[in-house]
């Protein structure tokens, strides 16, 4: 018994620490569940997930949602840094982000801040 | 006529499978593998950089920005304490080209020029960042020098060790397609100097606010005799300012973009910049000063490049008799998508003896980030004579 305590304590530490929201898989192919997620924030994400990954994976953006840092430049990623990544997308060559695209992932970004927080 | 169709078929086979070459088996350069971030965060075509890769270059090759607390957190805390790297920063580019020229034997060389090259840069922690290039093809060095930040608390960057001073608003690699501009590597009678020349010496820069830059330094002059000698008792001084008016800033940071109203400010850069240069060198006891101006303007992914030089010598061919010298460059590139960019290029310039103007459109197309093929016509007129090719390149980094 003290075996199988200690193998799923070892499995639980195991699992990646996307504590908050809940993820789907992992690596290049995770995906945020969105299971309880107003209406409005379930498009908000199928519309980050078709834009966001036309360049990177998701990964990118969760494991900012969850850490609180940027995981390429190190910087803080909180409520006051996600519209200036929106602006940076939104200039990036052939992004294809329009001004609309970016106040809804922002908008999406900051619930899921809120919701990591929890 | 066989081994010709041979090379023909060799070079098609080579670019056919470099479209067909699967995306993610990229290689990626020194910095990329550092921060685990895709060339496009620094280039556009590379070496071509765009805004953030100049902020990143002008900050030392340290993450411009506010850093985390939690960004301590590394692989190795021991190497991170004492300084080093976790990996050991070595990159590699290769060029083969390939050149048409209707008045040289052979007229098509298929393998014009060969060249293989090894980089290592990186950062100390956020303290100093370094940068040095050999050559395998030539068996020489290029710049190689550390980039001190903040040394002794003091709020500038100071670098020492061989390079290129900042004068111009584009460093001579900073470009998409082949041939290096004219305008920065003019020369005036016998005097060896070249704007865009590694050269000992040391540099103090500093960013004002976010969107000024200036540098100043003190390099050894080009007084050298053939055993590596000093026979003067100079040095060469210069200073450089630039102005970042609207777009990224050098510190990294997007400009203020409303998301609710649309303004021509939210896609426009415009960079200006000067610099002046004081110097002597010894093959013709020739002291000389340099002056430009130079300016940037970038609308989306249309870039304007406009640049002024003028110069004097007082004794450039050693017979008494000091030269003007001037240069034009006008230069317009367009990124269409992401991964190909059309570029043309007018000079002109005047070193006191003869006239030259050059006309060069390119185009250059990235197969994968880190690989791109590259064709350029270069009409140049030097007074009366003119020279016409085209030179197609592949271009690899890793």
């Amino acid at each position: 018994m003290k075996q199988l305590i200690a193998i799923l304590i070892v499995l639980v530490l195991s699992m990646p620490a996307y504590a908050g929201i809940k993820v789907i898989g992992g690596g290049d192919n995770i995906e945020i569940d969105t299971a309880g997620f107003p209406p409005n924030m379930k498009s908000a994400y199928d519309l980050m997930r078709m834009k966001c990954r036309k360049c990177h994976s998701l990964e990118r953006a969760i494991v900012a949602i969850q850490t609180g840092v940027a995981p390429i430049s190190g910087g803080i990623f909180d409520k006051g840094a996600t519209a200036a990544y929106g602006v940076k997308m939104l200039r990036k060559p052939d992004s294809n982000m329009t001004k609309p695209d970016v106040k809804i992932v922002v908008g999406l970004l900051n619930f899921l801040l809120d919701k990591a927080e929890q | 006529m066989k081994k010709i169709a041979g090379a023909v078929a060799a070079v098609i086979a080579v670019l056919a499978f470099q479209v067909v070459a699967p995306g993610e088996a990229q290689a990626i350069p020194a910095f990329a593998r550092q921060y685990n971030t895709e060339c496009k965060t620094c280039h556009t075509i590379f070496p071509e950089r765009n805004e953030f890769g100049e902020a990143f270059e002008k900050n030392g090759f340290i993450w411009p920005g506010k850093k985390s607390p939690k960004q301590v957190q590394q692989k190795n805390e021991a190497l991170f304490l004492s300084g080093i790297p976790s990996e050991i920063p070595i990159s590699f580019m290769g060029t083969h080209e390939a050149v048409y020229n209707k008045d040289s034997t052979p007229r098509l060389n298929l393998f014009g020029t060969s060249e293989f090259e090894m980089f290592t840069a990186g950062s100390f922690q956020d303290k100093a960042g370094w940068f040095a290039e050999y050559n395998f093809s030539d068996g020489a060095t290029g710049e190689i020098y550390i980039k001190f930040r903040n040394p002794l608390n003091v709020p500038v960057f100071v670098r020492a060790g061989n390079f290129k001073p900042v004068l111009n608003l584009w460093k001579s690699n900073n470009r998409a397609a082949l041939e290096k501009m004219d305008y920065i590597q003019m020369k005036v009678g016998k005097s060896p100097f070249k704007i865009n020349s590694a050269r000992e010496g040391v540099e103090v820069s500093k960013i004002f606010g976010s969107r000024i830059f200036a540098a100043a330094g003190a390099l050894n002059s080009n007084t050298d005799d053939a055993d590596g000698n000093p026979t003067r008792d100079s040095n060469d001084w210069y200073i450089h300012a630039q102005a970042r008016l609207s777009g990224t800033d050098y510190e990294g940071n997007e400009p203020e973009v409303s998301l609710d109203s649309d303004s021509i400010m939210d896609f426009l850069t415009i960079t200006v910049g000067g610099f002046w240069y004081s110097g002597s060198s010894q093959v013709v006891a020739n002291d000389f000063s340099k002056a430009g101006i130079e300016a940037e303007v970038m609308y989306r992914t249309l870039r304007f490049r406009l640049g002024f030089t003028k110069g004097n010598d007082d004794n450039p061919n050693g017979d008494n008799k000091s030269l003007e010298s001037s240069s034009w460059l006008a230069q317009a590139s367009y990124l269409i998508g992401s991964d190909t960019m059309v570029v043309a290029r007018y000079e002109s310039l005047d070193n006191g003896a003869k006239e030259t103007t050059v006309l060069a459109p390119s185009v250059a197309h990235n197969v994968l980030q880190n690989v791109k093929v590259v064709a350029e016509y270069v009409h140049k007129k030097v007074d009366s004579a003119r020279e016409d090719k085209v030179v197609g390149a592949i271009v690899y980094a890793f």
